[in-house]
């Protein structure tokens, strides 16, 4: 007998050694024994031969003599176990094909689980880079709409000096420098961070401190605290650092701290390098800048408490503004984690957890059925053990063993894979999945993955095992085994179950898949196709201003249109499906609809005609559109619906109403006159309805608005660009660093990024449970097909055609499959509810997507009980009948 | 002697005693209690092999008997068994119970002959 890898690695885990195990010592003591017995009978006078024979038949079987000396003899548990281990481990080898099929079946479902567990576990379960997390959240305002937005600063500053639950109210804002000193700069992305920001957040600097008041007000010292790794990557780590000087936008800061490693905040650019003081803007009529409030309550107070502090402080914004809002609006607050991975998020990843654990009930109930099979063929061992007086408890023990040894394998595959499968679905993300850099195997995910190898193991293993413990001799001689009914009765319920969680991974693909067509064939309202986005980085000093920008582009729009194959291009504030400015509008004379505002854009003349927008009405703007001139608007069709539903809205007057003091409204000073109205564009999701928007020139637009130009260019296709744009980039003004270039449908494709990841995944997990499923009913159906052979043999001799055998077959697996799907569909109506919020264009229990699932899942079926169907339709009746 | 002649298999739960009763001689290995308690039985008892490891092994952890490694007569290392303290009282209650025993039984059979 050759130990196996198992016995081996057990004998080295046990905790006796070769020498003194009392099994060796129990066989020396044999040995002696029959050595004695044998001298005696060689003394009586018996060949030497002869007196062994001898001696040994009075023995009695050795191994029989060990195996119930064994039972009186302490750890016999443990030695069974490992007994049977070795055992299930020497049959399996045994059975390459076999042990091959379970293991492949059960590492897929385990895979999956693993990899979805360790998202959910980076993403959700690690505890969050922040010191006692409960007690920090974010408050933001909440319109009469519901929805929650960012603070004013006016709003924040109100609430900074009449909230006293929390110990720190703080903020932060998104900023790039450029570091060191010129000609030697890149650049860095860091936070701009309001007074406490170290103290909310939890984690105060390592070395040196954070800012003090003086350095927050405005011109005050420059004081910089390092990120750890900028302190590593430009200090070395040096421990002295506090007080040197740092260039940032050639401004000199001075260092006051250096940041620990592991601060993080939503939001933040993951390689988030220094921190300056932000100096918040305080004007009661400045709604513009928004400022995402973070909050730490303090620690003897409840988070019930902060809320009911939150809305008396709203009452008194109210009574003290009534003009800035109105009740229902006011103060409202977020819990960290929510805002740190995202409601949608959260649901998405559960719902995924939720999917892989019907593939892994999948897997084990094909590793069941394998079992179950191998079992019937190991039915007269088992008998002829149970007949030897093998105790039932341990032959069911030894079947759970082989399941366990089959799922331990199967788990340390399994945890590759999922390793893989993190890989594969990190690449796969959203780019703005949270803490993805917390992905990865830790304790908790090995923790998990090993439960659920257990539990998997003992599952089939019990499910293999209680049918093959009813059996017993009489019913095996008999000629119907009844251990072999019971067995058939498993396999037809493990059949269903397959069926029914198919269905339900089925009906839920099936309606993301739905969703997402339909969300891909959505009009957005411009031709994405033949069209490329030009993106320029920090623009250089010089053009600071809205007039330097607009002349720049100007001129780079001429060049640009005489490359060959450029047919147009245009300016624009920002692509679509990427996020844009808009401003509260109200317009005088007409009722307030207190829903927000308008999407605010300034394009050059040739917008519409690049991204192809259709002018419903009136006119395009022109060169001639400029400063000097009338000022003009173009509106959108939902706009000029929403504010001019009677008449026409051409030739009307832009009025901004209440809101005459915002900062944006003063673009609408004087009169700005409609010119036209344009078609509707879903620019800010492919999912949601249009904005109402308002165009306006570029080159009447304010100084408020510059920012680093962007352009669209419509070419033929197959046009190269990069280059031909970079010379006229550099011919207009070398200084400009060469601007990216991305194709319009790429930035629309990845504005359905976490619907393709969700639908991806999840119609993965669906064809994996439809092939493990046809995997099930094939070996079901072969199964028993074998097992019946004799039947259909009589059945044939009896004058049954081909046809009458196959129908009977495929008929009868289609019945259990057709019950599952009953049962599945039933589960899916229940379970795809929780879907509906991630769904386009289609209900939830949408019945076109559900037949479709239950008749995929029925050919499925019918085509996997087919083949071997057609195989027993050939039987030969003197053949069958000639068996056994 | 054949061993076709040899005797019947040693009543079931007295097989302790035999061996209690037998390393009351002293100290003894597995064979050597075979064969002594042969002898004494002149054949009439025979211990089956099967039971007698059982037993020893379960008298050791009983704590009635204990064994240690020794060498044997003829120079090869065996196994030892000997009583204990616990062994020795064990094997005059045993023995009482026995004796109690078999005179009933003698005493029912005489009856019934009769």
């Amino acid at each position: 007998m050759t130990t196996s890898w198992l016995t081996r690695m057990l004998r080295a885990l046990g905790p006796r050694s070769e020498e003194t195990s009392p099994e060796s010592e129990m066989d020396e003591e044999m040995a002696f024994h029959l050595e004695m017995a044998t001298r005696r009978n060689v003394e009586r006078g018996m060949p030497p031969n002869e007196a062994r024979r001898r001696a040994l038949a009075t023995f009695g079987g050795v191994a029989q003599t060990r195996e119930s000396a064994h039972d009186g003899m302490p750890g016999r548990r443990l030695d069974e176990l490992r007994q049977n281990l070795s055992y299930a481990s020497r049959t399996l080898r045994r059975n390459p094909g076999f042990a091959t099929s379970v293991v492949l079946t059960l590492a897929l479902g385990i895979g999956a689980n693993t990899a979805i567990f360790s998202v959910v576990n980076g993403v959700l379960l690690r505890p969050l880079p922040v010191p006692e997390a409960d007690k920090v959240a974010f408050v933001g305002w909440k319109y009469a709409n519901g929805g929650f937005t960012a603070l004013t600063g006016f709003q924040l500053e109100f609430l900074r000096s009449y909230t006293q639950t929390f110990a720190g109210l703080t903020t932060y804002r998104t900023s790039s420098r450029e570091l060191g000193a010129a000609p030697n700069t890149r650049t860095v992305h860091g936070l701009r961070v309001s007074p406490d920001f170290f103290s909310v957040v939890g984690t105060p600097p390592v070395l040196g401190r954070g800012f003090v008041p003086e350095e927050e007000a405005p011109g005050g010292p420059a004081a910089v605290v390092l990120s750890d790794a900028l302190w590593r990557s430009v200090f070395a780590a040096d421990r002295s650092v506090i007080g040197r000087a740092v260039q940032l936008d050639s401004t000199t800061y001075t260092v006051v701290g250096v940041a620990p490693p592991a601060l993080r905040v939503p939001d933040a650019p993951e390689n988030t390098e220094f921190f300056v003081p932000l100096q918040l803007r305080v004007d009661p009529t400045d709604i513009g800048e928004n400022y995402l409030a973070l909050a730490r309550i303090k620690k003897d107070r409840t988070r019930e408490l902060a809320l009911a502090e939150l809305r008396t402080v709203a009452d008194a914004f109210r009574r003290e503004h009534p003009n800035l809002a109105k009740a229902p609006a006011g103060y409202t607050m977020l819990a960290y984690q929510d805002v740190y991975v995202g409601g949608p998020l959260k649901r998405t990843l559960l719902i995924l957890l939720g999917a892989v654990t019907f593939v892994l009930l999948i897997s084990a109930a094909n590793a069941a059925n394998l079992l179950l099979a191998r079992a019937a063929a190991r039915e007269r061992e088992i008998v002829v053990r149970t007949a030897l007086g093998a105790k039932r408890g341990r032959i069911v023990r030894q079947l759970l063993s082989e399941g366990i040894v089959l799922s331990a394998i199967s788990g340390v595959l399994g945890l590759v894979l999922g390793m893989w499968g993190v890989r594969a679905m990190l690449a796969l993300a959203p780019k703005q999945l949270p803490r993805a850099e917390e992905i990865g195997l830790d304790f908790r995910v090995l923790a998990f993955t090993f439960g659920i190898v257990v539990l998997t193991g003992l599952g089939f293993g019990i499910a293999a095992a209680i049918p093959t413990g009813r059996l017993n001799l009489a019913s095996v001689l008999g000629e119907r085994a009844r251990g072999s009914a019971a067995r058939q009765r498993s396999r037809d319920v493990l059949v269903m179950s397959e069926t029914a969680f198919a269905i339900i991974l089925l009906a839920g693909a099936g309606l993301l898949l739905t969703s997402f067509a339909k969300l891909r064939s959505v009009d957005p309202g411009f031709k994405a196709e033949n069209v490329t986005a030009v993106r320029f980085g920090r623009m250089p000093d010089g053009y600071s201003t809205m007039d330097a920008v607009s002349l720049f582009e100007r001129q780079l729009i001429d060049r640009m249109s005489h490359i060959p194959g450029v047919q147009r291009v245009a300016g624009l504030p920002n692509f679509p499906l990427e996020h844009g400015w808009n401003m509260p509008v109200a317009l005088a004379g007409v009722a307030e609809s207190g829903d927000g505002g308008v999407e605010y854009r300034w394009v050059t003349p040739e917008y519409f005609e690049t991204l192809q927008i259709p002018l419903l009405r009136g006119r395009q703007f022109t060169a001639s559109d400029d400063r000097r001139a009338p000022r003009v608007a173009i509106v959108n069709a939902a706009m000029a619906k929403r504010f001019f539903p009677d008449g026409d809205a051409l030739g009307e007057q832009i009025d901004v109403g209440r809101y005459k003091d915002h900062w944006i409204a003063k673009e609408f000073e004087g009169t700005v006159e409609i010119v036209g109205i344009a078609g509707d564009v879903r620019e800010i999701g492919l999912d949601r309805p249009p904005r109402r928007t308002v165009f306006v020139p570029m080159a009447q637009a304010q100084d408020r608005m510059v920012s680093s130009p962007l352009l669209v260019i419509r070419s033929m296709p197959g046009t190269a660009l990069q280059s031909a744009v970079n010379d006229a980039v550099r011919s207009i003004d070398p200084r400009i660093t060469a601007p990216q270039l991305q194709s319009l449908p790429s930035i629309v494709g990845a504005s359905l990024a976490e619907q393709r990841f969700q639908t991806t995944l999840l119609t993965l997990f669906a064809g994996t449970a439809l092939a493990l499923t046809a995997i099930g009913i094939f070996g079901v159906v072969s199964y028993g097909v074998q097992q019946r052979v004799r039947e259909i043999g009589v059945r044939v001799a009896l004058g049954a055609s081909s046809g009458n055998v196959l129908r009977l077959i495929v008929g009868r697996s289609l019945a259990f499959a057709s019950a599952g799907a009953i049962i599945g569909v039933l589960g899916a109506l229940g379970l795809t509810r929780f879907l509906s919020g991630l769904l386009y264009g289609v209900t939830a229990a949408d019945p076109m997507t559900f037949s479709l699932a239950v008749a995929t899942l029925l050919i499925v079926a019918l085509l996997a009980s087919y083949l071997p169907a057609r195989r027993a339709a050939r039987t030969d009746p003197v053949v069958a009948l000639r068996l056994d | 002697m054949a061993d076709t002649e040899r005797g019947g298999e040693v009543i079931k739960g007295t097989l302790d005693l035999l061996v209690l009763k037998t390393l009351q001689l002293g100290p003894m290995h597995g064979w050597g209690i075979t064969e002594l308690i042969e002898q004494r039985s002149e054949n009439l008892l025979s211990v089956n092999q099967g039971s007698l490891y059982p037993a020893l092994y379960r008298l050791v952890r009983q704590g009635l008997i204990r064994s240690t490694w020794k060498t044997s007569e003829n120079n090869r290392r065996a196994r030892y068994y000997e009583l204990t303290a616990a062994g020795r009282e064990q094997l005059r209650e045993e023995r009482a119970q026995w004796e109690r025993l078999s005179r009933g039984v003698n005493l029912v059979l005489k009856t019934a002959g009769e």
